[in-house]
């Protein structure tokens, strides 16, 4: 319930305060969400599992979105940055989807 | 599915092995101090059976995931409860952020090196169609001088029409010029006389003339007749209606002159008047034939 309350929070202040995001920030802030969702996923999953440790979970969300934004700031710099942000994004996704199949495989069963 | 277990089974990647450690940090931990989690499910099996059963079917016994959600559901005060609600708490603050920029500006989250790509696209599209403009600019220029040239053409060609119109009598006119009447005496006006009027006029610079309602032209005759006068076929007789378009100062003094055409009028019996005016209106037309002998010399460019 709490982090269900505590999202809310979040997205709330988010629209209340409408802050405006640095521009040298602005290409690594869809890749530190995508990764951050990756890391909710997983913690959902093991959760499930029953291994969920809030301390993994805080450590896996930071790396996470701290690994994949350097990743991409890494990238611009060599002058691949569009490329490795696709790359970034297409592991992500793959990870979230197999992160959402277990915990399908949880809930229904199936 | 069949590639499911492989997923599974295929866990390899970074996370995974993280929470792998994290089983054996867990299963390390728990004989020696049980974990919130574990001990707040021992807790709640025997409190949540009803709820638990609603939530699953009822053959089952209650698995530890759905004991975990229920746990997830419970508003308790944990460690891993409130951090969880910081770190969602931010992924939702980072999400809302970053949809506002996506809906701001389509411009915002793209990297400077695709901002230089379309720049560049822009600025050669931009340059494409500057030398369109040109082409067309030089292309208008093209049609309007020629329509203009053509528009002269068909100007000059059409004054043309005008002045050899009323030069052939083909087109009414009027304009300045003066206004004849001859009337014969006792003895009949010949038709030498009549020509020797015409003549005058023309020395004196008439442009177009008409006697009695007949358009003279260049092939006009006089022939004398029974009757009076034959002028192109058509049988005319005194008084004799002289019009002609001309300038009245030349007209007049050249029809005056001591020996002339007026005087040889007025010698025969005749009597003879000019009256000048700033308007003489020549209605008649003579029916021009197409020319059957003579065609227009072929013009050497």
């Amino acid at each position: 319930m709490i982090p269900f309350i505590g999202l809310a929070i979040g997205v709330i202040a988010g629209l209340i305060l409408e802050p405006t995001v640095p521009s040298y920030l602005q290409p690594y802030l869809p890749i530190a969400v995508v990764a951050a969702l990756d890391a909710l996923f997983g913690g959902f999953r093991a959760l499930l599992d029953g291994l969920f440790d809030d301390r993994v979970f805080l450590i896996s969300f930071l790396s996470n979105v701290v690994v994949a934004a350097f990743i991409v700031f890494l990238g611009d710099q060599i002058g691949v940055g569009s490329q490795l942000a696709t790359g970034v994004v297409v592991v992500l996704g793959i990870r979230i989807f197999s992160n959402v199949a277990a915990i399908r495989r949880h809930i229904f069963k199936a | 599915m069949s590639n499911e277990p492989s997923h599974a089974s295929s866990a390899t990647s970074p996370d995974h092995a993280v929470d792998d450690e994290a089983i054996a940090e867990q299963e390390s931990a728990e004989p020696s101090a049980p974990s919130t989690r574990s001990s707040l499910s021992s807790d709640e099996t025997g409190n949540e059976t009803p709820e638990d059963n609603m939530r699953t079917s009822d053959d089952q016994p209650v698995t530890p995931p759905v004991r975990s959600m229920v746990g997830l559901l419970k508003p308790r005060v944990t460690r891993a409860q409130i951090l969880s609600a910081v770190l969602l708490g931010l992924l939702g603050f980072a999400l809302v952020v970053q949809l506002q920029i996506s809906q701001q500006d389509e411009f915002a989250s793209l990297r400077q090196t695709d901002l230089v790509n379309l720049l560049d696209d822009v600025t050669r599209r931009n340059s494409d169609l500057e030398d369109e403009i040109v082409r067309l600019r030089a292309l208008e220029n093209e049609l309007q001088s020629g329509s203009s040239s053509q528009r002269a053409a068909l100007d000059a060609a059409r004054q043309d029409v005008e002045t050899q119109g009323i030069l052939s009598g083909r087109l009414p006119a009027e304009g300045s010029g003066v206004t004849i009447l001859l009337t014969e005496g006792s003895n009949p006006l010949p038709a030498a006389s009549l020509f020797n009027v015409l003549e005058e006029l023309r020395n004196a610079g008439a442009e177009t003339v008409e006697v009695n309602g007949i358009r003279i032209v260049t092939s006009s005759y006089f022939v004398d007749n029974s009757q009076g006068v034959v002028i192109d076929g058509q049988v005319t007789t005194a008084p004799y209606v002289w019009k002609a378009i001309g300038d009245p100062k030349t007209l007049v003094p050249a029809l005056e002159i001591p020996g002339g055409a007026m005087a040889t009028v007025r010698s025969r019996g005749g009597d003879a008047s000019i009256t000048e005016s700033e308007i003489v209106a020549i209605e008649s037309v003579v029916e021009l034939e197409g020319l059957e002998f003579a065609t227009p010399q072929e013009t050497q460019d």
